[in-house]
């Protein structure tokens, strides 16, 4: 059977068992057949998005969650507010924090 | 305000106190050092003769109540890249020199003399004070020994390896508290600047100074409340330590070992891969469980700390103290991502207490960290240390102690020197300085970055991480290779936020929150008095004049590459290459 692994960081790691910073932090997930992210966050994990920052599929960083999970995905959950470190985060369209007014324009 | 320059001439052993230029009036940090030593030193000039000169300079907010603008910028030809040179930190040093009024000071001129001096600066006078003693002296013990004699003072210099000009020393900054010499405008080799001008310290004591005034105060006063919010609303930038909320406060910048290593950009051992099995063990989140794990063991003689601040009047605080598991003491305080990545990950060593170790040898015998893992990977290319093994890491890197142990001298000038000395071609580096801790492959917007800058490889020239990391929607997609335009815009910004003395990492808030940038543009304009500063104009201006050095330094576009295995070896997990086409690594500052 298909399963996904899924590497959890930051406070998420306490959804995995006796889990440590220097321990792996997994939780493995049986593969279903056309589950999005979405799915997989709010219904199997019973997590919200504001709960969690950084996302990555296959060591590919994730900002669309309808994508479809892959068979044998490697998932990392970052907690809320571990993002990689610039400014742009908008650009990646995370929407996790509020914007007034201009948008500012890179070039 | 009414700044002065200190100009030392170490020829005769004098100082003249003199009125700001007007075309500098405008200038600070990374903008007034650049174009000093662009007016002043011959771009041909050896970087370790009688004609360079070495400028500290104050960033234009350094000691205002604007949040995390504390920085002290540092210029002069560098040793490590023959190119013109700026690297900046924080510390006690920027804010002390801003209350004393004193903008910039510039080292100058040949000593004739063989004994070593640290500079005293004061409110009314500046002193030469005679130092053999504490020549060839470890750091931590220097700052402790300084601190004594003049409490509070700002503290910085260069250590073993600047004063035996090595051409990977830094100038090291002591930290608020004065328990780490580790605030280190490490790059580029400009402790061994300061090294031929027989200076080991400037002890800056701002008894009696006051901070300084804007302009228009008001204005300044609406940016900075501007700038203060956006950075406490920001997911990075704000939170609180110890609380779920703030990665910069509770994991520091060693938050990104997991997340980079999680994007498969990681470089690991030497950039062979992108991925480290070992990162968690040395990421910021187990720097946070040690310090807790050691807080609650050891009570108030725990000296572990996460969301410290690296200069007054920072609130981003994103610094920590690594302590001893065993006793709760002080390792080494901060340990930074880069430094985490150099020392462990790109040497495969994932030994937390082992790498702390290694940062702290670094910071006493006065070497930036960057180059020296690096170069700690060249001798384990060179068969000289195994892969892994941090404890023959540390006693490698012990060696650089003794002078007359050759290995050690040559791992203290760095990774290209190293490599080119012990026959190792694999060196990741552009211009003679080591890459930081992005891999290139998968992330090419920033080997773009680390390709043109005039800084050699430098990640925080032009920091173009997040908006092209590997991502399936959204933001600029890191496969498409037109990366030009993206490095100059951020060299640019950069090069501004480096003049205005703000932290980088203010960039969160600028970028992402529209009244943040109104907090940099209000706070600028009403401490300089004038309504409209154009950033990404002032930020072309210090990139033109720096690329203007260079070239008449000698530089050309070949120099303007990255080594070739980057071009030829695939990356894993990526499996990519980096092929951006040299036309486009040329159009970076062709189009400005």
């Amino acid at each position: 059977m298909s399963s996904i692994r899924i590497h959890l960081y930051g406070k998420l790691r306490e959804l995995a068992e006796n889990s440590g910073c220097t321990d792996d932090s997994i939780i493995e997930l049986a593969w279903e057949e056309n589950e999005t992210l979405v799915n997989l966050v709010n219904k199997r994990l019973n997590l919200s998005f504001d709960e969690i920052g950084e996302i990555f599929i296959n060591h590919k960083l994730v900002t669309e969650y309808k994508d479809i999970i892959p068979s044998e995905a490697r998932i990392a959950l970052f907690a809320q507010g571990m993002y990689l470190l610039c400014g742009g985060q908008h650009l990646k369209g995370h929407g996790f924090i509020e914007k007034k007014g201009k948008e500012v324009n890179y070039w | 305000m009414n700044y002065k320059i200190i100009r030392v001439n170490v020829s005769d052993m004098t100082y003249k106190r003199e009125e700001i230029p007007e075309k500098y009036k405008l200038l600070g940090g990374r903008g007034l050092t650049s174009a000093i030593v662009a007016d002043e030193v011959d771009p041909k000039t050896d970087p370790l003769g009688p004609a360079n000169k070495i400028v500290f300079a104050l960033g234009i907010l350094s000691g205002t109540s604007a949040p995390s603008s504390g920085r002290l910028s540092v210029g002069a030809k560098s040793p490590l890249t023959r190119g013109i040179k700026e690297a900046n930190a924080g510390g006690l040093t920027a804010t002390r020199l801003a209350k004393l009024g004193i903008k910039a000071v510039i080292i100058e001129g040949e000593p004739k003399h063989e004994d070593w001096y640290h500079i005293y600066i004061s409110k009314d006078k500046v002193e030469f004070i005679k130092a053999n003693e504490h020549a060839n002296m470890g750091l931590y013990k220097l700052i402790d020994i300084l601190w004594q004699k003049y409490p509070k003072s700002g503290l910085v210099g260069a250590g073993i390896a600047g004063q035996r000009l090595l051409r990977n020393a830094g100038i090291f900054g002591n930290n608020p508290e004065n328990t780490d010499p580790g605030r280190y405008a490490g790059r580029g080799g400009l402790g061994a600047v300061l090294g031929t001008k027989k200076i080991i310290a400037i002890i800056t004591d701002d008894t009696g100074g006051e901070r300084p005034k804007p302009v228009n105060e008001e204005l300044f006063k609406k940016g900075r409340d501007k700038m203060v919010k956006a950075l406490k609303e920001h997911a990075i930038t704000g939170g609180k330590a110890g609380t779920d909320e703030g990665a910069l406060k509770n994991y520091g910048s060693n938050v990104l070992q997991n997340i980079i290593n999680e994007a498969g950009a990681l470089p690991t051992k030497n950039f062979r891969i992108g991925y480290f099995e070992g990162a968690k063990n040395i990421s910021g989140e187990a720097v946070h469980e040690l310090v807790d794990e050691t807080n609650e063991k050891f009570g108030a003689d725990a000296e572990g700390e996460y969301g410290h601040a690296c200069h007054p009047g920072c609130i981003i605080r994103c610094s920590n103290t690594v302590p001893d598991k065993n006793t709760g003491k002080l390792i080494v305080s901060p340990l930074e991502y880069e430094t985490a990545w150099a020392l462990g990950t790109n040497c495969t060593i994932d030994n937390l207490e082992q790498v702390a170790m290694m940062n702290r040898i670094c910071n006493d015998i006065g070497i930036d960290t960057i180059d020296a893992g690096n170069a700690i990977a060249v001798a384990m290319e060179a068969g000289k240390i195994p892969w892994g093994d941090g404890k023959a890491a540390i006693e490698f890197m012990k060696k650089g102690y003794d002078p007359d142990d050759v290995e050690g001298t040559t791992f203290m000038h760095g990774a290209k020197v190293a490599g080119d000395t012990w026959g190792v071609d694999r060196v990741a580096q552009v211009k003679g300085q080591a890459f930081p801790a992005y891999d290139p492959r998968p992330i090419r917007g920033i080997g773009v970055t680390y390709a043109t800058t005039t800084m050699g490889a430098d990640h925080t020239a032009g920091y173009t991480i997040a908006p092209e990391i590997l991502g399936s929607a959204g933001g600029a997609d890191p496969r498409e290779l037109n990366k030009a335009d993206l490095s100059r815009a951020f060299q640019s910004t950069t090069a501004y936020i480096d003049q205005a003395g703000y932290c980088l990492f203010i960039a969160f808030a600028i970028l992402d929150i529209a009244e943040g940038m109104e907090g940099l543009e209000e706070t600028v304009a009403g401490f300089l008095g004038k309504e409209k500063y154009n950033i990404t104009e002032v930020g072309n201006k210090i990139l033109k004049i720096e690329r203007e050095f260079n070239k008449n330094a000698g530089f050309t576009k070949e120099d303007d590459r990255l080594p070739k295995f980057f071009r030829e070896e695939k990356l894993p997990p990526h499996n990519v290459t980096f092929d951006v086409t040299d036309e486009e690594l040329d159009a970076v500052f062709e189009k400005m």
